[in-house]
């Protein structure tokens, strides 16, 4: 572990009653600095908080916004349960893709989009719901979607998980 | 003692008393109602996930799940309404949604939890019209299981067991929620040496063994109740065989030794009966060759050499650790009866006891104790089940472990480590027992430290290898002491072979009988055996289950003296190092097929059934040695019934008068029991062997169960020793003694103590023994070998 990695652990470890409360921030600051979750800092966190590897991966595997692979700068979460759904996330999630050129866990060869379809974003009386990085869009559709599109690529994106 | 609240309730209208804050699933237990369960598992705490247990509890408002609700006063619990029928069917449905119903080919089939619920408590079909959601169908575990995630309910027994009983906490749940998987971090191996035991609590057919794998249906299994002899703790299991071929072992609990779990090397040794190596007819060398020949002609041959031998005073006998009680008994039988001679050994590495003298513990003593001291033995390599209790009593009880001994180990749970010198262990115990005495205090910062420890602790385990005769006796001294101030406590030595205690109980040594009775006239011991037969005044030897060409310290001494002996016998299963030097090799029956009774490390007697029939050319040890006793006219003094060997095995204990405390087994003058001063210049580095569980040169070797578990020969340093030799992990390194050399890749830690070398012990590619003198003592120079070209580049 880098020093400053350790050092921010620590800080991280202090403001909690349980060591392991500090595991997820600790993982947001290492998915700042190296851009998702790398294998060494889940290694780093089960030194830091005292739990083996494979507990740090049970707990990051739970959490769509940290990302154990490089993932684009735009992160594209569409929900897929029920109200969604029923309000037409089926087609937008074939329209986001076809006009993404990308899958489902997918980035864009650019290094730009990244697509995923997740559970209930809790935002069921505006479906469909997106998210993009940390921002939520309502009531989407295709058309809804190619505007947003737009005003995206005309700005740099909010990081997905900014650690503080 | 409290005494326990008795609390009185119905269930499904029968009265039953149990204590206050039993789980409703055990009370009913006592009635003989079965309530099914999938999550829940006696041994492990109630996790409440799988809900197939749900009960109808009178003035609760819905159906409880029995594994979770403990019992009141007055509770009125139904487990047979039909509110419960309706529940545990949709339980079930849900179970069964996207179950791939694979029940025809899979391993789990005929002995399924999954699939005797299902026909008794639920529904006949599926509703569902959608297709099933699909999970990866072989994931590929590590080196013993195979995953189905398919298959797999999540009630979590596994991860559950690697978390709570193993206390290693690899295997997880990942992508927790809609599409949960058992797991572990970034898809890398399970590595456990008790990986086994989560395909047998599986309850369904998710984790499968590889060694199991298709291989047979359970009803076509005949079953031997048989004790596992791979290490001295002597787990009881139950080998399943289809047409007299074995084709796995299962857990038979026995809660006081084994506590219901066996680890991977007791698990899967056993497929190395069907491998080239298996000895299936006895070897005799004609022209320096080894041949196949005749039993007959194998017995002739033998006695004859080993008979005049014998008549000259110049027989010896090595073995019975690998033997069952009674066979040892005949071996030991065959010497003093037969050959005339005390010159009988069972010993053939570092340990000289493998029982002690006084305050013998039992396994169960772990369960309370609240200070284990480990001196020397490594309980995760070599006696793995035995390491589960004491990881439960630290993890669950907040005992206080402590490990002595010449580097640190990787144990699961955390521990004091104390470092020492092996010799140097005895000096230390007899100045804390006599500090003890005396109420002053002892000399030294850790001695300091074990002192307070021992006066806070009630009750106090000692684990010991057995290696050191001056720390034995200073740690009964120190129980002594320890039990006059109204402490308890007591010693359990982990013996250096499965039946090692058994050997020693019933004579084979040089100067004890059956029973531990002194004799007038000790032998020689298996260093002075060597020894005379390396200067040519031994005639014969008879190696029953031994490799000391592998496992005696002095591997150079041990070589000659094979190579020397004008005669060697050798009775072995697979060809062994020590068989490679033979004049004679009798092909002998592996414990799987014979029967009778081993003794492990607590002294517990244990009977083992016969599972399959051994080929046909193939003998037990206890037939060899009185087919050999008949050929030289003594048949009266041997039978290779096991129940006639017992009988007279226990009357001969009966009438047996052991002296008190225990006399010790004799040990050789090569013995110094004191420390040895490292070199302070660490021009040279002291070697101090390393056991592991997967090593060994016999079965372990040959066994393609456990080939992808075989440790890597490793010489460990200490990363300041590193920096000093200039080595780096990984760096092949040659360490030279004064009688021969090694090569072997390095490991750079803080593991080995500073002016050590740690080496991996009993590994035929690279024999420790080749640096050791006969009290297991050596120093060596460290060479590393030249970087290769493309390794600089």
């Amino acid at each position: 572990m880098t020093p400053e990695r350790l050092a921010r652990g620590h800080e991280l470890v202090a403001r909690y009653p349980r060591p392991q409360s500090a595991l997820v921030p600790f993982l947001q600051y290492c998915q700042e600095q190296d851009g998702y979750v790398t294998l060494q800092a889940m290694r780093d966190a089960a030194e830091l908080v005292g739990i083996t590897p494979g507990e740090v991966e049970s707990i990051a595997s739970f959490y769509t916004l940290l990302f154990k692979a490089p993932a684009g700068k735009h992160i594209v979460q569409v929900c897929r349960t029920l109200s969604c759904m029923l309000r037409g996330a089926e087609d937008l999630q074939a329209y986001i893709k076809r006009r993404l050129g990308i899958g489902h866990l997918e980035t864009s060869a650019d290094g730009q989009y990244y697509y995923e379809e997740v559970e209930c974003l809790a935002a069921c009386d505006r479906a469909p719901c997106l998210q993009h990085n940390l921002e939520y869009h309502y009531d989407v559709t295709p058309a809804s979607f190619d505007k947003l599109l737009d005003s995206w690529q005309a700005s740099a994106p909010a990081p997905a998980m900014p650690a503080e | 003692m409290s005494e326990t609240k008795m609390v009185k309730l119905l269930i499904d209208g029968q009265e039953v008393t149990v204590p206050d804050g039993t789980l409703v699933v055990e009370a009913a237990k006592q009635l003989g109602t079965q309530i099914p369960v999938y999550c829940y598992h006696p041994k492990m705490d109630p996790v409440g996930l799988c809900r197939i247990c749900l009960v109808e509890i009178e003035k609760a408002p819905k159906l409880q799940i029995a594994c979770s609700t403990r019992v009141t006063e007055g509770m009125v619990v139904r487990t047979m309404s039909p509110k419960v029928a309706e529940a545990r069917r949709g339980v079930l449905e849900f179970l069964l949604l996207n179950h791939p119903l694979d029940c025809p080919i899979c391993d789990k089939g005929g002995e399924c939890d999954l699939q005797d619920f299902t026909m008794e408590y639920g529904p006949g079909a599926s509703r569902l019209t959608e297709p099933k959601l699909h999970k990866p169908k072989r994931v590929d575990l590590g080196p013993t299981i195979v995953l189905d995630e398919e298959r797999c309910i999540l009630c979590r027994r596994c991860t559950r067991f690697d978390n709570e009983i193993a206390q290693e906490r690899n295997l997880v749940v990942v992508e927790r929620g809609h599409n949960s998987l058992i797991g572990t971090i970034d898809g890398g191996d399970y590595e456990s040496y008790f990986s086994g035991n989560t395909t047998e609590i599986c309850p369904v057919g998710a984790l499968t063994s590889k060694a199991y794998r298709f291989r047979a249906r359970p009803w076509d299994l005949s079953h031997a109740d048989s004790v596992c002899t791979q290490c001295s703790v002597g787990c009881n299991y139950r080998v399943d065989a289809r047409f007299g071929n074995i084709m796995r072992t299962f857990t038979r609990e026995n809660s006081d030794v084994d506590g219901g779990w066996i680890c991977d090397r007791g698990r899967y040794t056993f497929n190395y009966l069907y491998e080239p190596a298996r000895l299936r007819e006895p070897l005799v060398r004609r022209d320096g060759d080894l041949e196949r020949a005749s039993f007959a002609e194998a017995v002739a041959l033998t006695a004859e050499k080993l008979g005049a031998a014998a008549a000259a005073g110049r027989a010896g006998v090595i073995g019975g650790g690998r033997l069952s009680d009674e066979e040892a008994f005949a071996l030991q039988l065959f010497a003093r009866k037969v050959l005339g001679t005390n010159n009988i050994d069972h010993r053939a590495r570092l340990q000289r006891y493998a029982s002690p003298a006084r305050f013998g513990a039992r396994l169960r003593d772990l369960d309370d104790a609240d200070l284990i001291l480990m001196f020397g033995a490594i309980t995760p390599e070599q006696a793995p089940i035995l390491d589960l209790r004491i990881r439960r009593a630290v993890a669950r009880n907040a005992a206080h472990l402590v490990f002595v001994g010449p580097f640190k180990p990787d144990l699961a749970v955390p521990f004091h480590y104390v470092e020492y010198a092996t010799g140097a262990i005895g000096d230390l115990m007899e100045a804390l027992a006599d500090a003890l005495k005396r109420g002053a205090q002892p000399q030294g910062a850790f001695a300091i430290d074990l002192a307070r420890n021992l006066n806070e602790a009630s009750k106090i385990v000692a684990v010991h290898n057995g290696r050191n005769p001056v720390a034995a006796s200073a740690l009964e001294q120190l129980i002594e002491t320890l039990l006059a101030v109204g402490k308890r406590g007591g010693i359990l030595v982990v013996g250096s072979q499965g039946n090692a205690r058994g050997a020693e109980a019933v004579g084979c040594v040089p100067n004890l009988g059956p029973g531990y009775a002194p004799l007038a006239n000790a032998g020689m011991t298996t260093a002075e055996m060597l020894t005379a037969a390396a200067n040519g005044k031994l005639d014969a030897l008879f190696i029953a289950g031994a490799n000391p060409a592998l496992t005696f310290p002095d591997g150079a001494l041990a070589r000659k003296a094979l190579e020397s002996v004008p005669f060697l016998a050798v009775a072995e299963q697979v060809m062994t190092e020590t068989a490679a030097y033979a004049n004679v090799v009798f092909a002998a029956a592996s414990q799987f097929e014979k029967r009778g009774h081993v003794t492990n490390l607590e002294g517990r007697r244990q009977a083992f059934a016969q599972a399959v029939e051994a080929p046909i050319y193939v003998a037990t040890d206890a037939a060899i040695v009185s087919a050999l006793a008949s050929a030289l006219n003594k048949p009266d003094v041997l039978d290779d019934d096991p129940d006639w060997l017992f009988s007279r095995l226990q009357a001969v204990e009966q009438a047996a008068k052991p002296a008190e405390p225990l006399a010790r087994p004799k040990l050789d003058p090569s013995v110094t029991a004191h420390g040895d001063n490292l070199d302070a210049q660490r021009k040279t580095f002291t070697v101090v062997p390393v056991p592991k569980l997967y090593a060994g040169g016999g079965p372990s070797l040959h066994d393609p169960g456990l080939a992808p578990m075989r440790p890597q020969a490793r010489a460990s340093f200490h990363e300041d020793d590193a920096l000093l030799l200039g080595i780096a992990q990984d760096r092949v390194v040659t360490l030279t003694g004064p009688n021969g050399s090694i090569t072997v890749a390095a490991n750079v830690g803080t593991s080995a103590a500073v002016g050590t070398v740690l080496v991996t012990a009993d590994m035929p590619e690279a024999p420790v023994n080749r640096l050791l003198d006969a009290s297991g003592r050596g120093r060596v120079t460290v060479t590393p070998a030249p970087l290769r070209k493309e390794a600089l580049a």
